[in-house]
């Protein structure tokens, strides 16, 4: 999953997108490896970082979970095909470069 | 001559004797309880875990001490649960017409390797214990019971199910047969709508608080973290310890990975 999440952020960067990571790693440590071994370039919350659990309010059952929220933050995919969540973030971003021409 | 009859009468006292002491034996095993009889397949399913541990253990130490040429063990992906199927599918036999049997065979269903002994396990249930509250264990089971047998068998028997006396039994073949319209269904439409009534419904009648808490669990998830909901915010700390909010970046397409390097 790595490199499609790589591309797609460099691929996006210039565009109204996203990523950003809910890390549930044991430590920090453990995350911050990851990210300097495959070159990761998103920002991520520390899953259990701020007391609770955010994996668990949101019901997460398998890991990688995706999910795509539009400029208003309504959710238009949840799910575990990165495929599918890439192609739906693709078009809600053409919809909104569309909508500001 | 007399030799012959002392030893014939020896023969005799000794059988005799040992009739005397032999004669409660036969009846013991039939007159364990049903808890004795658990106690026992509880026991043989923790030796099959433990003697897969030690297998696995051993092909560990063989690839670990590998020597050039040799061929390394395999590594069972699972403890090997037959026997415990078939010492369970005699105990079902044994409390055959009394609800005792149910816990057996559920146990055959869960275990046994073989298709049709499942299939026979969940058919005997049916038709003999439908009304049994202990059919609820099944509840567990039935959103895997397409996968497990067949997608007919597995309506069939949510069907059937839902005939039952116990709330419980039917609650959970209620919420199974509307579990993917609860996850799936346009949440303005009819479907989802009905499909929300039905559980709700059986949520008040329901004992097990585990299945209540499920059926809440599901909706709640649908109508906050779905698709079509807003979604809530995250206040968090990024991997720096740095405070922010998923809201921080409104007005962009947001892609949200739940990851781990694991």
């Amino acid at each position: 999953m790595y490199p499609h999440e790589r591309s797609l952020v460099e691929e996006m960067k210039d565009k109204p997108f996203a990523l950003i990571g809910v890390n549930s790693d044991s430590s920090v440590e453990k995350a911050k490896a990851a990210i300097a071994k495959n070159n990761l370039n998103w920002r991520s919350f520390q899953n259990k970082g701020n007391g609770g659990e955010i994996s668990k309010d949101w019901a997460v059952a398998g890991w990688p979970t995706v999910v795509i929220l539009d400029e208003n933050m309504k959710i238009h995919y949840r799910g575990h095909d990165g495929n599918a969540a890439t192609k739906i973030a693709e078009e809600l971003v053409a919809k909104m470069e569309a909508g500001n021409k | 001559m007399r030799i012959a009859y002392v030893l014939a009468g020896c023969l005799l006292l000794g059988s005799v004797a040992a009739q005397d002491v032999a004669a409660p034996k036969p009846q013991s095993p039939a007159k364990a309880s049903a808890t004795e009889c658990m106690q026992q397949i509880q026991d043989l399913r923790q030796k099959a875990i433990d003697d897969w541990r030690a297998v696995v253990a051993e092909a560990r130490e063989s690839a670990k001490n590998r020597v050039e040429g040799q061929r390394v063990k395999a590594m069972p992906m699972r403890p090997d649960f037959g026997p415990v199927a078939k010492q369970a599918s005699v105990f079902a036999k044994q409390f055959v017409g009394s609800d005792e049997a149910v816990p057996f065979l559920m146990m055959v269903v869960q275990m046994a390797t073989d298709k049709a002994e499942q299939k026979a396990g969940i058919e005997t249930m049916l038709d003999a214990h439908i009304d049994s509250p202990e059919l609820a264990q099944m509840g567990g089971m039935l959103k895997s019971l397409s996968r497990m047998i067949d997608e007919d068998f597995a309506k069939s028997t949510m069907q059937r199910m839902l005939k039952s006396k116990d709330a419980d039994v039917r609650g959970w073949a209620l919420f199974a047969m509307h579990g993917p319209s609860i996850e799936n269904a346009d949440r303005d439409g009819e479907e989802y709508a009905a499909a929300k009534t039905a559980v709700l419904a059986a949520c008040e009648v329901v004992t097990d608080q585990r299945l209540a808490k499920q059926i809440r669990g599901a909706i709640n998830l649908r109508e906050k973290y779905g698709v079509g909901c807003d979604s809530p915010d995250i206040a968090g700390i990024d991997l720096d310890g740095v405070e922010f909010k998923l809201s921080d970046y409104k007005g962009k397409v947001i892609f949200l990975d739940f990851w781990g390097d694991w």
